[in-house]
């Protein structure tokens, strides 16, 4: 499950593996308003990113400031 | 038990038009333990000109007992329905703790740890029970002297009542999680070994110390989310 939350421009992102099994997601946000933003990790935990490619291990956190 | 006679009365609204008078005397805010079923009921008490409470609990996310996105994204949708301020709830003095509806026995702290993140960044104000924010879980009574719950001691065995929701905080790993040098009312679960305040801030990789982290960067975003500054969130679909 994810979300994006924004204000003037600058948004966070939060990924969350609902499940008990890896996920890798690839977020394009050019349609929120974001094209070609990169995500500037915050706060994660059993989770990483690579570009707009977030791997998420069992029950993965990913937050992330989109610029 | 019908609850027809003793629930969700029309007066009670009038009863919260006077409350909010008062409230707005004093700059007060008011927040309501509302278990509502619908969207609709929810709104209501908002107010229909929004002069009743300021923050209703939405307890219908509590009714989510899965990790269910398409679940929790329609509860979201629903409660964005209602007019007023989001309030959101996982536990409290009268459910089993989210540690135990959530978890799956296995992976119960990085469940802790995600349903932190997820309800500490949603558009509203979480509502935190105690000793969510150290894993802490229901420790029920396994027999039916033990319980002080008038609900568990008519219904067991098959309702244990809510004393296992009710135990102390767990402070340190002392007797009684450090929270009494005499026997408290309700018994700690054995996990306070490890699951206490004390520990868990040692542990980079706590509960605790994650949540913590969600907090801090969870304050900022609520205060962008005023009425004067509001963030929207969007649910994007994977």
């Amino acid at each position: 499950m994810s979300y994006l939350r924004s204000y003037e421009g600058k948004g966070v992102l939060v990924a969350l593996n609902m499940s008990g099994r890896p996920r890798k997601a690839v977020f394009d946000l050019s349609k929120q308003g974001f094209k070609g933003a990169e995500l500037k990790s915050v706060i994660s935990s059993a989770a990483s990113a690579k570009g707009n490619e977030v791997m998420l291990e069992p029950f993965g956190v990913f937050i992330a400031e989109v610029e | 038990m019908e609850n027809t006679y003793n629930k969700n009365f029309p007066e009670v609204h009038e009863e919260l038009q006077k409350l909010r008078k008062v409230a707005d005397e004093s700059n007060a805010v008011l927040i309501g333990e509302t278990w509502t079923s619908t969207a609709d009921e929810l709104d209501r008490y908002y107010g229909q000109k929004g002069n009743e409470l300021q923050m209703p609990m939405d307890f219908m996310f509590t009714t989510v007992n899965q990790l269910s996105p398409p679940e929790f994204r329609r509860q979201i949708a629903a409660v964005d329905v209602a007019h007023g301020w989001p309030v959101f709830v996982i536990s409290n003095h009268d459910i089993v703790r989210s540690y135990n509806r959530y978890g799956d026995g296995k992976n119960n702290d990085a469940i802790a740890k995600l349903m932190g993140a997820f309800y500490l960044t949603l558009r509203g104000t979480p509502i935190m029970y105690y000793g969510e924010e150290i894993g802490m879980q229901n420790n029920d009574p396994k027999r039916r002297e033990d319980v002080k719950d008038p609900i568990g001691r008519t219904g067991w065995p098959k309702e244990k009542g809510r004393d296992g929701e009710r135990t102390p905080m767990q402070w340190n790993a002392a007797p009684n999680a450090g929270f009494s040098d005499k026997a408290p009312w309700l018994p700690v679960p054995p996990s306070f070994k490890t699951h206490n305040v004390e520990s868990e801030s040692k542990d980079p990789n706590s509960v605790l110390v994650c949540i913590r982290k969600f907090l801090r960067f969870g304050i900022p975003m609520k205060r962008c989310s005023t009425a004067v500054i509001r963030l929207s969130t969007k649910t994007i679909r994977m």
